[in-house]
């Protein structure tokens, strides 16, 4: 148990219920990840993660006045980018290769 | 000479002792008698290569081992009374720290020649060469398939019993004795393709083994506790220190005897040499009966001084050999097959011969290797030409009259001949030679040893008895015969009760001159053996031969010069002069009333005689006899067990079984069902099974599927993340 | 906040999720929907609760319903079955986010977000959505595989075990928390010398002051460097007017550059590696685009070689092709 220190300078409420926003942004999108087929789903899933690290680099930021929080989401969005592009560039391929978007019909490295 | 008795307070001191051997590098040549049956092994084994398709093996081995015989019977008029070390070349010569004593080891290749070296390696090699003669013939339905392969053996044992007897010091006998038991599990195992035979050359190899352990353990004491294993320098080193407390030289005697008794088939380790019988008859003459088997005599009478510091050793030494000459006795009155009858004769006799030393006359046991080496090696030659005349039939109830068979006439009256000496009839040289021992017996100083004398008397009686039951059953009576099962092959079976109907009349051929020549000259050996004793007999003169020979070594160190012995009486040393006054004591000693010499010499006869009266009896005379006892023993629960165990040798191997076998066997049972259960499949399957066991556990998450891959890692974050918590909660309390 | 009730709300949002991970309907589909909405509530309560603050604030009730749309939106786009659904759920968790962003003072970031996020990738996603998808899959009934959740009891597990561990670290936050004055005073200092390396902006700025205070705001120079006030709030610099006095111009924290300014700066001085890194990850980002999507032209070697500019080698390669087949 963590008890508050009363002696502590009051918290910024808005800190908090931003971290905790982007705790179970990244929880939701660990689930969603896990737990759809669809390939595109799967990468909006990780996007909503990424959503969820932005959210507490900004919260962060904002607790220790501090401003590369807000740097560090720039090169979140960039990575973000980065990685819907390619990820979406994986799909069409894979796409074109069995007609589905199911991550189920990728199965070679399986063993049988 | 032999030096007048002296307190030698040390070794330097004894100068002059009998045993105080010398270099003699002139003497080199005696090497020969090694190195003729090596190179005719060698040439042996290059005709087999070769596939030579001729008698050439026989001829080279011969040729080798009269060579040698020669060699001895040269080295025979050399050798003086001070045995001599021939170096022939250097093999292990070991020194570390300053050298002294225990601070070196030497076993150089030595010829350690003294009278009895001489005395046994003439009736080796001489009967050696005779019967490989005889073998020559005995084989020839074998020439250009084992032909080879058994004169290569015989070679190789010939050179190895001269190795044994021969050798400077305790390694070359131990490589000689490894040597000689090679050479005798590969000539019973001769017939390879027979699955008797291959057992009882395992048998004979294994149970060796036990009695080879025992002389291992003992020549690794005995350089613990003398420092060396050199005859000449041990000899010198018990002459300093010769009754250790400590318990290891204690053993040295008693580990010596284990494996004495395990070559020379003494209980309880003689199993193996009734089973030896599977080889070929000329193997079984000079191997199990006349050389061989007597190096376990040889070998205590070699270390004889380290015996006499331990009576109790020497009392379990005649013990033993009495105990088995009387078991051995018993089972060979109830056998029928004439070879496996001369293989218990012979454990018999070795028990005689181990009796004798274990009373302390090593001339006596070794005068009765001597006249044994000849009669026995004759009663299993003879037995070896009526198997290879009769197609391999043993069986003494299937042969009859063999006396009036054509051809078989030589044979059958040598054959009778050594039935008398076997018997020890009175005046043959076994009688003199057995007289000695039993004498000793009665007049031990050992005061546990002279019940060992009635019951040689009563072995006397039995061997008299079994022998002529063999001589009057096949020899004598109607003429009457069957041929053994092995018509064209093999002759040396031993189980042939069931006669094969044979194709036409059974003709049986008489043996060729190879055969004739060495029985007779062997005979001629066994009469002549007596010739020591014959003319102590007539000339009263009490120098006898054998004993000359005998004195003339370590056998006679700290033995009671007897006191009608040839010998001044002070061969011993100092230390042994306790023993040399209570030889004058014996004179004291009287068997029912009369001097033990005369006593036992009437008893002996006229044991002789009783056996032989029953036997002519019951097995000449009037044969239905004996089955009729046979059935009245049987008929009775009370003696039925007489019968039955004599019959089926009293148990020992079906003992063995139970005793030694089957327990082994369940333990390696155990064991390997360990091995299997729990080495096998639990640990080495186990742990291989363990990661494909977790493999499966976990593989249904790893269909191949990206999701299966993402929970193993987000799973794994999220453990790691709550041992975390769970980490930072127990500290914030 | 307390561990053990952040773990049942947690837990609470957890079955929540669960139940409306497995597709239900009706009355089972709003009572699943409302204990994951009162799990994240109590979850939020407990937020508030801990960082100590007092009294309503509209601001920290802007933020709670950012966060709440932002999460119910964040389940939308995991439980619905049409991919296009899920797409523009999303854009709705990124303009929620925008607006936590502006509401915790991160202005620039916001409409980044906005404009990187909703216009640009989801915009992707979209273009991506309507390539690949069937033409009945596109708004139409969810497609066939992904009309269950797959293993959502093991996902819902390993991403609420997470959450627990993650809200634990948030509970922590203010405890690790430095004093406010102290932070602000740090804060500020960094500020102003920001500001320093923008002389242009304190020009506008002491020209303003001048003007405020009734100087002459023409014709004037500086006479020092800017000095920081000890509370850090204030600023002056030394100047001298055209008249030739001297003036000390004193800064406040208004002056102080505003969000995207400060950023900016922030970006190309303290992080110029990781920005041209950057760079060269979308630039790889878009070379690996081009190639993964490049339709695959079956050519025979020969013809390869031709394309290439390299001469014909005439060998029958009706393996190779065979290969390809």
């Amino acid at each position: 148990m963590n008890p508050i220190d009363p002696q502590l300078p009051p918290g910024d409420p808005l800190v908090m219920l931003g971290l905790l926003a982007s705790a179970i942004l990244f929880a939701v999108g660990i689930v969603g990840f896990l737990s759809r087929r669809n390939m595109i789903t799967m990468f909006l899933c990780t996007e909503l993660m990424f959503q969820g690290a932005g959210l507490a680099m900004i919260s962060y930021g904002r607790q220790h006045m501090d401003l590369s929080g807000q740097v560090f989401v720039i090169f979140i969005l960039t990575v973000a980018a980065a990685e819907a592009a390619l990820a979406l560039g994986l799909v069409v391929l894979l796409y074109r290769r069995k007609e589905t978007l199911s991550a189920e019909a990728w199965k070679e490295l399986a063993e049988s | 000479m032999i030096a007048a008795p002296a307190m030698l307070s040390s070794v330097l001191a004894l100068a002059e002792g009998p045993l105080d051997a010398h270099a003699a590098p002139e003497l080199r040549w005696a090497g020969l008698a090694l190195l003729l049956p090596l190179a005719s092994s060698v040439l042996c084994l290059l005709c087999g290569w070769l596939k030579v398709r001729s008698k050439l093996p026989a001829a080279l081995t011969i040729a080798a081992l009269g060579g040698a015989f020669a060699t001895i019977l040269r080295l025979q008029g050399t050798v003086g009374e001070t045995p001599v070390v021939v170096n022939l070349f250097d093999w292990i010569d070991l020194t570390w720290g300053d050298g002294s004593r225990f601070h070196g080891f030497t076993a150089n290749v030595d010829l350690y020649i003294d009278r009895l070296t001489v005395f046994w390696m003439l009736f080796v090699t001489g009967l050696g060469t005779l019967i490989a003669l005889y073998a020559s013939e005995y084989m020839e339905s074998d020439v250009g398939k084992g032909y080879t392969r058994f004169f290569g053996a015989v070679s190789i044992f010939l050179f190895a019993m001269g190795c044994l007897v021969m050798g400077g010091n305790l390694v070359m006998l131990y490589l000689g004795w490894e040597g000689v038991g090679l050479a005798s599990y590969l000539l019973i195992g001769y017939y390879f393709t027979k699955p008797e035979a291959v057992a009882a050359a395992k048998k004979a190899f294994i149970v060796n083994r036990i009695g080879d352990l025992g002389l291992a353990l003992a020549l690794f004491l005995i350089w613990q506790c003398y420092g060396t294993v050199e005859y000449a320098a041990l000899w010198k080193a018990i002459e300093a220190a010769p009754a250790s407390s400590e318990w290891t030289a204690q053993a040295i005697p008693w580990l010596l005897m284990l494996g004495a008794f395990g070559k020379s088939a003494q209980l309880p380790l003689y199993v193996w040499l009734p089973d030896a019988m599977e080889g070929p008859t000329p193997v079984s003459a000079l191997i199990h009966a006349a050389t061989m088997v007597t190096a376990g005599v040889y070998l205590i009478a070699r270390m004889f001084p380290l015996f006499v510091v331990n009576p109790d050793a020497l009392a379990a030494v005649a013990w033993v050999g009495g105990l088995t000459a009387l078991l051995a006795a018993t089972i060979g009155m109830a056998q029928y097959d004439m070879k496996r009858i001369w293989a218990y004769s012979t454990i018999s006799q070795l028990g005689y011969m181990f009796l004798g030393l274990g009373v302390g006359t090593t001339f006596g046991a070794s005068y009765h290797v001597f006249t044994h080496a000849f009669f026995k090696a004759l009663l299993f030659l003879t037995a070896g030409a009526v198997m290879h005349g009769f197609a391999g039939q043993l069986d003494i109830r299937k042969l009859s009259g063999l006396l009036k068979v054509p051809g078989f006439r030589l044979v059958s009256v040598l054959a009778v001949l050594g039935c008398f000496w076997l018997a020890a009839f009175p005046f043959t040289a076994a009688f003199f030679s057995k007289d000695e021992i039993l004498v000793s017996a009665f007049t031990a100083k050992d005061d546990r040893v002279h019940l060992l004398g009635w019951i040689g008397l009563l072995v006397a009686a039995l061997t008299a008895y079994y022998t002529f039951r063999v001589c009057f059953r096949v020899f004598f009576g109607p003429v009457k015969f069957e041929p053994g099962h092995e018509l064209h092959g093999h002759d040396d079976h031993d189980h042939a009760h069931d006669a094969h109907a044979h194709h036409g009349e059974f003709h049986p051929h008489g043996p060729r001159w190879a055969i004739r020549v060495p029985l007779v000259l062997i005979a001629i050996g066994a009469i002549l053996a007596g010739w020591p004793s014959y003319r102590t007999m007539l000339h009263h003169d009490e120098s006898n031969w054998v004993k000359t020979q005998v004195a003339q070594s370590s056998a006679f160190q700290g033995v009671a010069a007897e006191s009608h012995g040839s010998l001044d009486g002070h061969a011993a040393s100092s230390h042994a002069s306790a023993h040399t006054e209570d030889a004058h004591a014996d004179h004291g000693h009287l068997v029912l009333g009369m001097d033990a010499h005369t006593a036992v010499g009437r008893l002996g006869s006229l044991a002789c005689i009783v056996g032989i009266l029953v036997s002519l009896y019951v097995h000449l005379i009037n044969r239905g006899t004996a089955d009729a006892l046979r059935r009245t023993l049987m008929g009775t629960v009370a003696t039925r067990w007489i019968v039955v165990g004599a019959e089926r040798k009293w148990m020992v191997d079906e003992f063995y079984d139970w005793v030694i076998r089957l327990p082994l066997r369940v333990i390696a049972n155990i064991l390997s069902a360990i091995d299997e259960l729990l080495l096998d499949a639990g640990i080495v399957n186990g742990i291989g099974a363990l990661p494909a066991a977790v493999g499966r556990v976990f593989r249904p998450l790893y269909g191949g599927v990206v999701q299966g891959y993402a929970v193993t890692m987000a799973g794994g974050v999220a453990l790691v993340a709550a041992w975390v918590i769970w980490i930072w909660l127990r500290g914030a309390n | 906040m307390i561990p053990p009730l952040l773990f049942a709300a947690s837990a609470i949002c957890a079955v929540g999720l669960f139940l409306l991970l497995r597709q239900p309907t009706g009355k089972a589909r709003f009572g699943a929907t409302i204990l994951g909405l009162a799990g994240l509530a109590w979850l939020l309560v407990q937020g508030v609760q801990a960082s100590g603050a007092l009294g309503f604030d509209p601001r920290v009730a802007i933020m709670s319903l950012a966060v709440a749309m932002a999460t119910a939106a964040a389940v939308r786009v995991i439980t619905t079955t049409r991919p296009v659904f899920a797409a523009l759920y999303f854009v709705l968790v990124v303009v929620a986010g925008a607006v936590a962003y502006l509401i915790m003072g991160a202005e620039f970031m916001a409409f980044s977000l906005i404009i990187v996020y909703a216009g640009a990738i989801l915009i992707t996603y979209m273009f991506v959505l309507m390539l690949a998808q069937q033409a009945a899959d596109a708004d139409g009934p969810s497609v066939a595989y992904d009309r269950v959740a797959r293993e959502p009891a093991a996902a819902v597990l390993c991403g609420f075990v997470l959450l627990a561990a993650l809200s634990i670290v948030v509970s922590d936050a203010r405890t690790n928390q430095l004093p406010t004055a102290k932070l602000e005073a740090r804060a500020n200092a960094a500020a102003w010398n920001r500001m320093r390396g923008m002389p242009e902006l304190v020009q506008e700025r002491i020209t303003a002051e001048l003007a405020a205070t009734g100087k002459d705001p023409i014709g004037w120079s500086r006479a020092g460097e800017l000095v920081i006030a000890q509370d850090g709030r204030t600023a002056m610099v030394p100047v001298t007017l055209a008249d030739g006095s001297r003036h000390e111009a004193v800064l406040k924290a208004a002056d102080l550059p505003v969000n995207s300014t400060s950023l900016g700066w922030e970006l190309v001085t303290s992080y110029p590696g990781s920005l041209e890194l950057a760079g060269v990850i979308l630039l790889m980002a878009m070379l690996g685009a081009v190639v993964l999507a490049r339709r695959q032209t079956d050519m025979a070697e020969d013809d390869r070689r031709a394309a290439a500019g390299l001469p014909r080698t005439n060998i029958e390669d009706a393996d190779l092709a065979g290969d390809r087949a």
